[in-house]
Parts: C-alpha cells; structure tokens; sequence
C-alpha cells in the first residue's frame, strides 16, 4: 500500500520535473530548428491525443481530422488577414468553429460505420480543401500571408513552444481524463461491441458525438495556434491527407487503447519524421512511413509498446489480432 | 479407411473433442449420433480441415491428412456435405453442381456425374437453371448431396442432413442414402435422428460432450438400454 | 451554347464515365468478394499509366500495344502485395478496416517511390492518334477518350468473362457466396485470393493507361482518383461488375453535363458531395442487390 503510494508521489514528481524541463528549455537559447522541432512534435502529440478520443477509443477510425484542424488555422488566417485581429483568442474561435463544424458533420456521419465512416471523414476533408481552393475570401489556392508576432524570432519562436507545449500538456491530461472516467469506458465499450453496448444502456450516439465534438475543439485549438505560428494558410498545407494519416499512425504505432500511445507515438515518429524530411528529403519519409503503417498492422495492432512488453513477458500475441 | 486416432480439438482454448477415436471401412455406413453441441460437427469440420487439431491423427486411404487444407483433402476425395448445406445461393442449380466438380479430377467425369445426380434427382434435370436460393430447404439438401456426388467421393460426409426437413424429405434424404450404400458408397453420417441412422448403419459411435461414450453394431446400440432412453425415449 | 456543344460534353462524359467503371471494377470485387478495400487501388493505375508512358516515350511502344504488357506486370505486383500485406492482413478480426489502414500504407509507399524515382511533375500519354477526333455532322470526338473508352468495354468484357465463364472465376464467386462451401469443394481459397487481387491490379493498371490518355497523371493523382472509384464503386453497389460499370456511365454522363454548365473544380466538389449523400442515405449502393 506504502509503496504504492510512494510510487505514485514518484511518478507526479517525475512528470513535473520533465515538464519543468521542457518549460525552460528555451531559455537555454538553443537554435532554432530545436524550438520549431519540438513545437511540432508537441502539435502532433495534442493532435494525435485527440483523434485518439475516436479513433482509439471508439474505434471510429477518422482521416477527417485535418479538416478540424484546418478550420482553426482558417480562422486565425481570415481574422489575422481580414479584420487585423491578433490575439491568441481566434484559436479558441477556432476550436469553436472546429467543434460547430463537428457537431453538423457528426449528426448524419456519425450513423456510418466502420469504413464508411472512415471515407466519409475523408471526403469531409477533401470537400472542404476543394471549396477553399475556389472560396476567394479564403485566399483560394494562392493562400493568406499575415504578419508574424512583431517581435524577434526567437521570442516567437519561444512564445509558440511555450503555448504548445501547454496544449500538448492540457489535451494529453484531459484525454486521460477521459479514459478513466465513465464516458470513457462508454466509448471504449462502444469499439468492443457496439450493438452490446447499447443494451447496456449506454447512449452511443451521444457518446460518440461528445468524443467527436471534443476531438475536433481540440483540433481547431491547435490549428487555430499553428495557423498563427506559420503566418500562412494554403489548403494544400493545412488539408494535406498524409498529416491525417501521419496522426493515424502515431496512434497506433504508440498503440491507441490508451493515452500513452499516441503521447509516445507522436513524439519518436515526429521527431523522426522532421530529422528524415529536413535531412533526407520527404519522400523518402512518406515511403518510411508508409512501409510503417503495414508493418504496425500487420505484426502489432496493438502499438509497439505492448508489442515489445509481450516480447518480454512472453505473451502470445497474435498477429492481427485486436482491434481491428 | 478413415481413421481417426486420439483426436484433440480445442476452440479459444476450450476443448470441444477429447480423445476421438473411430474407424471407417471401405463399404461401410457408420453413423455418429448424439445430442446438439455434442461435438459432431466439430468432429466432421476437423476431417475435412476447416479446423485444425490440436493432437491427435487422422489417416485416410493410409496417409495423414490432418495437417492438409481443405481443397487438398477433397483432392483425395474425402467429401462432406455439411450442416446447413452451405450452397452457392445466388448461383444456378447447373452452376452449383460443377462447382461440385472443381477439381480436375472431377472435372474430367463431369457429364458421368450429372448423368448419375440425374438418375438420383430427376427434378434438378428441369431446373437446372434455376438459382439455389430459390429451391426449398428439402431440395437444397438433395442439391447438397449432389454437389458432393459431383466431386466423386471415396467417403461420402453427411452432417445432419436431415436438419429442419419436412418428414417427407426426411424419408426421402434416408432413401438416397440407402440407394448410396447399395451402389458401394462409403458413408460416415453424423445425425441426430438417431433410430433411423442406427438402422441404416453397419456400426455406430455415440458422441457426448465431445467424448465418444459407446460404440458397437447399428442394431445393437439400437437395442441398448440406455440409448433407448437417452435418445429415443423409450 | 449549342446544342452539338451539349451532346458533346455528353458523349466525353460517357466515355470517361466507361474508363471510371473499369477503374473501379477491380477495387469493387477486391472489396465484396475478399472484404479487402484496397485504397492502394488507384495507385497501381497511375504506375499502370507511368510504366506505359515509359514504355512508349523510351521505346515508341503505342500504348494499346504495350497493355498487355501492363496487365502483366500489374497483375504480378498485385501477386507481391497480396503475400506481402493482404494475406496477412486477412487474419485480422476486421479484414476491411486493417487492409484499408495498411493499403492506405501501401499507397504511400508506391506514390513516393514513383515520385521519387520520376518526379512529381504532371505527364500526358500523347500517341499521335490521341489528339486528332473524328467527327460526325457537327460533333467532334476526341479520339484519345474513345481509344480509352473502347479499351475500359474490352477490359470489363474480359473481367466479367472471366468471372462468369470460367471455372476459376466461378470458384471466385462462389468463395464470395459461401466460403464455407468453397473449401468443401476444393476451392484453394489462397489461390483464388491471390488470383482474384491479381486481376483487380491489373485491370487498375489498364484503365491507369486509359487515363493518361485523357487526363495529365503524376504520383499524387491517386488520391483524387481514389475518390472517384469510391464513388462509382458506392454507386453501382460494392462487388457488383455489372453495377459498376452503370454507375460509372451514369456519373461519366452526370459529369459531361455538369462540366457544360459549371467549372471543373465545382463539378468535383458536386460530385463528392453526392458521394457523401449516398454514403448517407444509401450505403448499399443504387444499383446494389
């Protein structure tokens, strides 16, 4: 009992300092490309964490993502580039645009199971990038340009680590949150056996809607603050499938039962993604990554951290097994 | 020439046959009764390789076949017609029954084999374009029967394949079987209709809770005690 | 707006319409017979369309000559997937759901390995027949989408033959009907897997060289073109050759008379806004049983 408790004091004290760590990172003055490496691998943590709330949970398995987070950064972009509003408030607006658009697209795609309502996400995503490409006030395929924050660089840079690394922080808790409460275990019994679930008593379409709607706040939150950091909105960068598909795969690479996964996944593979893209070009990352997502199917549905625990424990995993 | 030897089979861990043992001579009809969920079905899946032991060996015309998949143990003629039929509902009679000859084998004998289901079956000569879904359950099982007549079985595999049948149709697949017998077709019928497969066969084995708990001639089971009671309540 | 410039843009319509069905047929009857959805589909139409193009601006192949060629070679890269990814994959629990995230992977893979080795930029099949029309009153057909057209008819024709009248594609259907009842009667269900995930590569690739007959391909074509086999498959009714190939007139034609009326772009938002509708209202399909 003693030493459980012990164990856990050990545990929150381990977590403060490392985050501790991180907070003072920047001051340390370390070169740049260290600051906007970590600030993206903080955004596909906070990313990756809520796709998870659907994905890994529910098992309702999104590429629609993107269209969330595009929303938020749109509307930094359009109220940065058209009204000369600046403060880090549009990326609330953001998450609330984010969590609308949700909410309407969630009553009819949320009825869709399985890979319909995979597809389904992906034309959500793919709809929206079209109609931006044409929609003038957005930019349409030339893109918004604004200004950046009128101080140094460096202080930008290190104003933008500190609010990611704040939303990567708060978005994995709540997730946490999530996955130890009641609503939790709603959705999770939901991706066991939905039918079963139901006459449980659980409410699934409301479940899968609240996790929907929150997923996508989140989304729009951290589009919202990136749409801010890059100074530039293009549906090409912002609606681009293979960042869909990159968060996808954090998930489950990490393994998406739980909140560690993609919190473990986001990072390795985002930081290995960025050294590759900046060092080796980006296709060859794209190829990496795609020969990943077949290899993590196929050998470990249930993310590398379960699968290298079964290597020591012994345990029979069997392949393609799990979740899906 | 079948011979089933100590055969374990577990599903998810749970055992659903223990130590199987039994035999089938060339010529011979030999039954396997017992209750629902008994494990008959379990025993004929295994033979024909949709379900792999766990131990034990089966042995058919003196060669193992329990490590060979499916087709390659219909290659050697060993044929079922399994419970529920399974036919190829949205395909025509015609088409269901070559399907029956797939392989080469059987392929090559095709027009012997229709000649001969024909002779057995004379309505499926008329209907031979209509689609299987639509025949009634008595005559999807005769076209079962067919479709494995069509591959040319050494041993022919029945499982229960009087299920769900008018009596009619019941007397009527019991009468096929007989005619089968007499033109020197090896039989191994697993059935819950338990007095008229023991009638009809040399040698019987009673499964219970996937253990085989008795064995003997058709006719004496037939006479024992406690079979009587326990499945034709008399 | 006259009336030829209608009928025109109708016919275009049709003709492309033929070249979308084949293009989906394959990815279809992978989905309804192996409950494999194969988003890696469209990418072997685009390596269909590069290795034709490679072959005819290295080598002077006319592409019609060098298909069959191309059904080759895609048929035995769809073999390789197939050990490599699909096979395993089909002891899955949810055989969609995997061998749609690991396809999704394959996808990947092939796109940027093309893009790599041929850049990204935008190509055109261009043999000299494919730019002259012909013409009938006051109508003019290209004949580049016709070649295409008559090529896409032959391609379904022969698929559809295959399925219908030969032992093999019989065994393919009746795996899909009962798999149960396939194994008992000797149906090597790997074999027919293997063939029929072989076939459906193929025939990507052959309608991969009727699109680059119309339209400019590069790498990451494959993504939109994925969304076009998604909706003819939807419509026609997933499995289905014979729905396939009506739907993807119907939207060929639904696409040649809106392309009349509006700018391309928003004939593409119209159209996977219909799919979005479909998928909504009627998942099996319009023309499914």
């Amino acid at each position: 009992m003693r030493d459980k408790t012990n164990g856990r004091y050990m545990k929150y004290g381990l977590f403060l300092i490392v985050m501790f760590m991180l907070f003072v990172f920047p001051v340390l003055k370390p070169p740049l490309f260290f600051l906007s490496l970590l600030f993206t691998a903080y955004m596909y943590v906070a990313l990756a964490e809520s796709w998870n709330l659907m994905g890994g949970y529910t098992g309702y398995i999104s590429l629609g993502h993107i269209a969330f987070f595009s929303t938020g950064a749109y509307t930094t972009a359009v109220f940065m580039n058209r009204f000369g509003v600046s403060p880090f408030a549009t990326a609330l607006l953001g998450g609330f645009f984010a969590a609308v658009l949700a909410a309407l697209v969630g009553y009819p795609v949320l009825r869709l199971k399985g890979a319909y309502f995979t597809i389904s996400s992906l034309l959500l995503a793919v709809v929206m990038q079209l109609i931006f490409m044409n929609w003038d006030f957005v930019g349409s395929s030339v893109g918004l340009w604004y200004k950046l924050l009128p101080v140094s660089i460096e202080i930008n840079r290190m104003i933008f680590y500190e609010v990611m690394l704040f939303l990567a922080t708060a978005i994995t808790l709540i997730v946490r949150w999530v996955e130890k409460s009641k609503f939790g275990a709603g959705l999770i019994a939901i991706r066991e056996d939905e039918d079963v679930a139901k006459t449980m008593g659980i409410n699934s379409p409301w479940l899968k809607m609240k996790a929907f709607i929150l997923g996508a706040f989140f989304a729009g939150v951290i589009g919202g603050v990136y749409g801010y950091y890059i100074a530039y909105v293009h549906p090409e960068v912002t609606f681009n499938i293979n960042t869909s598909l990159l968060i996808l795969l954090m998930s489950f690479f990490g393994g998406c039962r739980t909140w560690v996964g993609p919190l473990f996944g986001a990072i390795v593979l985002s930081l290995v993604n960025q050294l590759i893209v900046t060092f080796i070009g980006a296709e060859i990352s794209r190829i990496l990554y795609g020969m990943l997502l077949v290899v993590v199917i196929i050998f470990m549905p249930d993310g590398v951290i379960h699968y290298i625990r079964g290597l020591f424990v012994h345990r029979k995993i069997r392949h393609g097994d799990s979740i899906l | 020439m079948l011979k089933v030897n100590k055969l374990y089979v577990e599903y998810d861990g749970v055992p659903a046959l223990r130590d199987i043992s039994l035999i089938v001579n060339e010529k011979e009809i030999v039954s396997v009764v017992g209750a629902n969920g008994g494990g008959k079905t379990t025993l004929l899946r295994t033979i024909s390789g949709l379900i792999k032991p766990t131990s034990g060996t089966i042995e058919f015309m003196g060669e193992e076949i329990h490590t060979l998949s499916p087709h390659e143990i219909c290659m050697r003629r060993l044929i079922q017609v399994p419970e529920g039929r399974q036919l190829f509902p949205k395909m025509k009679v015609i088409d269901n029954l070559k399907m029956g000859a797939y392989l080469p084998e059987a392929r090559k004998n095709l027009p012997q084999s229709l000649e001969r289901v024909y002779k057995l079956f004379p309505i499926f000569k008329e209907r031979t374009k209509q689609k299987a879904a639509l025949l009634s359950g008595g005559e999807q099982q005769m076209l079962a029967i067919s479709r494995a007549l069509m591959s040319m079985p050494k041993l022919l595999m029945l499982d229960e394949p009087s299920e769900g049948l008018s009596p009619l149709f019941t007397d009527n697949v019991f009468e096929t079987l007989k005619i089968l017998k007499e033109q020197g077709m090896t039989i191994l019928l697993v059935s819950q209709e338990v007095e008229r497969s023991l009638e009809l066969s040399d040698r019987a084995y009673v499964l219970e809770n996937g253990q085989i708990i008795m064995e003997g001639k058709g006719g004496e089971l037939l006479c024992n005690d406690k079979v009587r009671e326990a499945y034709l309540g008399m | 707006m006259t009336l030829s410039y209608i009928i025109e843009s109708i016919i275009s319509g049709i003709l492309l319409g033929g070249i979308y069905a084949i293009l989906s047929v394959g990815f279809g009857l992978t989905w309804g017979t192996m409950k494999v959805l194969n988003i890696s589909h469209s990418v072997f139409a685009v390596l269909g369309a590069f290795v034709s193009y490679w072959l005819f601006v290295k080598l002077k192949v006319d592409p019609i000559l060098s298909l069959p060629l191309i059904v080759i070679i895609l048929f035995s890269s769809g073999a390789i997937i197939y050990k490599l990814v699909i096979r395993p994959v089909q002891r899955a629990k949810d055989v969609i759901m995997a061998s749609m995230v690991a396809t999704f992977g394959v996808a990947i893979v092939v796109e940027n390995v093309m893009s790599y080795f041929w850049r990204p930029d935008p190509r055109i099949l261009k043999p000299a027949y494919a730019s002259s029309s012909i013409f009938l009153g006051e109508i003019s057909i290209s004949q580049g989408p016709l070649i295409g057209f008559i090529m896409a008819i032959c391609a379904i024709s022969l698929l559809y033959w295959f399925l219908n009248h030969t032992y093999i594609g019989k065994g393919v259907q009746a795996t899909w009907q009962n798999p149960i009842g396939a194994a008992l009667v000797g149906i090597n269900q790997e074999r027919v897997s293997l063939i029929t995930f072989g076939l459906s590569i193929a025939s990507a690739g052959a309608a991969g060289v009727a699109m680059a007959l119309i339209y400019a391909f590069y790498p990451s074509v494959q993504s939109i073109w994925t969304l076009f086999v998604f909706l003819v498959t939807i419509v026609g009714g997933v499995g289905s050759v014979i729905g396939t190939g009506l739907a993807g007139l119907l939207i060929g034609s639904i696409i040649g008379i809106c392309a009349a009326f509006l700018p391309f772009v928003w004939v593409n938002v119209l159209l996977f806004a219909l799919l979005l509708v479909i998928l909504l209202f009627k998942p099996e399909g319009l023309f499914g049983n």
